[in-house]
């Protein structure tokens, strides 16, 4: 499980690339929640390379999200992959965090 | 005295048409070599990716509470795991000789409505019902010798359309 970032046009783009299970988020935790709560501006998350999210993963996007919320941010998903929508529809999360289906809707939704 | 080796996290495997049985060790990566199995198998019977899917994140979700809240840490404990094709249906049978928990009586966590009040514990439970078609605890009766398991969890996965198995 890897995680990386860049900034693109004054927001934060972190990749996380990858299985979000139990190994995997272990893994990466520290790191995906350094780069999008210490940002400081609106963040997007590319979930296309994700190809596995289990509970301990939307644990970790509802934490984060909750996180940049309170920095007055917004954190948009963008690019799930099916079986990746099918946790997040599934457990409901997408009732509570932005959840998109491009890159260009995720910077448009965290612009707003 | 030299160290003696670790045991093997997945061992025990029986891959028979219809049917894969394995014994995984305690610890976290028994879940990634027994998954990656199990994906393997349902892949030959022929289930859809989304299925796979399922199964693989109802694996993950059993195994990884079994390991890590069941298991003294380091012990010689471990999981049975039956997969097996039952007509339009897959059955994963988890035994595991941990500290008794039966995940069908937790309460679930409330509908997320706002994300300052979701509830982040118990999740998993969660994910493993709604996933499932059916979701069974029994308490098996002991063994005589050999392995003598505490808990045994069924979960039926329906399969829907099938590939041709290959």
């Amino acid at each position: 499980m890897q995680v990386s970032m860049n900034e693109l046009d004054g927001m934060r783009r972190v990749v996380l690339d990858g299985r979000l299970d139990t190994v995997g988020v272990g893994g990466v935790e520290l790191s995906f929640t350094a780069m999008t709560v210490s940002a400081g501006r609106p963040v997007v998350v590319d979930l296309a390379a994700v190809s596995f999210l289990a509970s301990l993963g939307v644990r970790m996007f509802i934490g984060t999200a909750r996180s940049v919320a309170a920095k007055g941010n917004r954190l948009v998903f963008y690019n799930a992959t099916p079986a990746v929508m099918e946790i997040i529809d599934t457990m409901g999360l997408a009732e509570i965090i932005d959840i998109v289906e491009t890159e260009a809707e995720a910077m448009a939704v965290a612009r707003a | 005295m030299p160290a003696s080796a670790p045991a093997p996290l997945l061992r025990a495997v029986r891959f028979e048409t219809g049917r894969l049985s394995m014994r995984l060790g305690n610890g976290l990566a028994a879940i990634a070599e027994g998954g990656a199995t199990l994906r393997d198998f349902c892949a030959r019977e022929g289930l859809s990716a989304a299925v796979i899917n399922r199964i693989d994140v109802i694996f993950e979700e059993v195994v990884a509470n079994i390991v890590r809240h069941g298991f003294d840490a380091g012990s010689a404990q471990s999981i049975e795991v039956l997969a097996l094709i039952d007509g339009d249906a897959v059955v994963l049978v988890f035994d595991d000789d941990g500290r008794p928990f039966d995940p069908t009586v937790q309460p679930p966590p409330a509908p997320f409505t706002r994300l300052a009040e979701a509830q982040v514990g118990g999740l998993g439970v969660a994910l493993v019902q709604r996933l499932a078609r059916t979701v069974a605890y029994a308490q098996p009766q002991p063994k005589a010798e050999g392995f003598s398991p505490v808990n045994r969890l069924t979960v039926t996965v329906a399969t829907g359309e099938r590939l041709p198995p290959g």
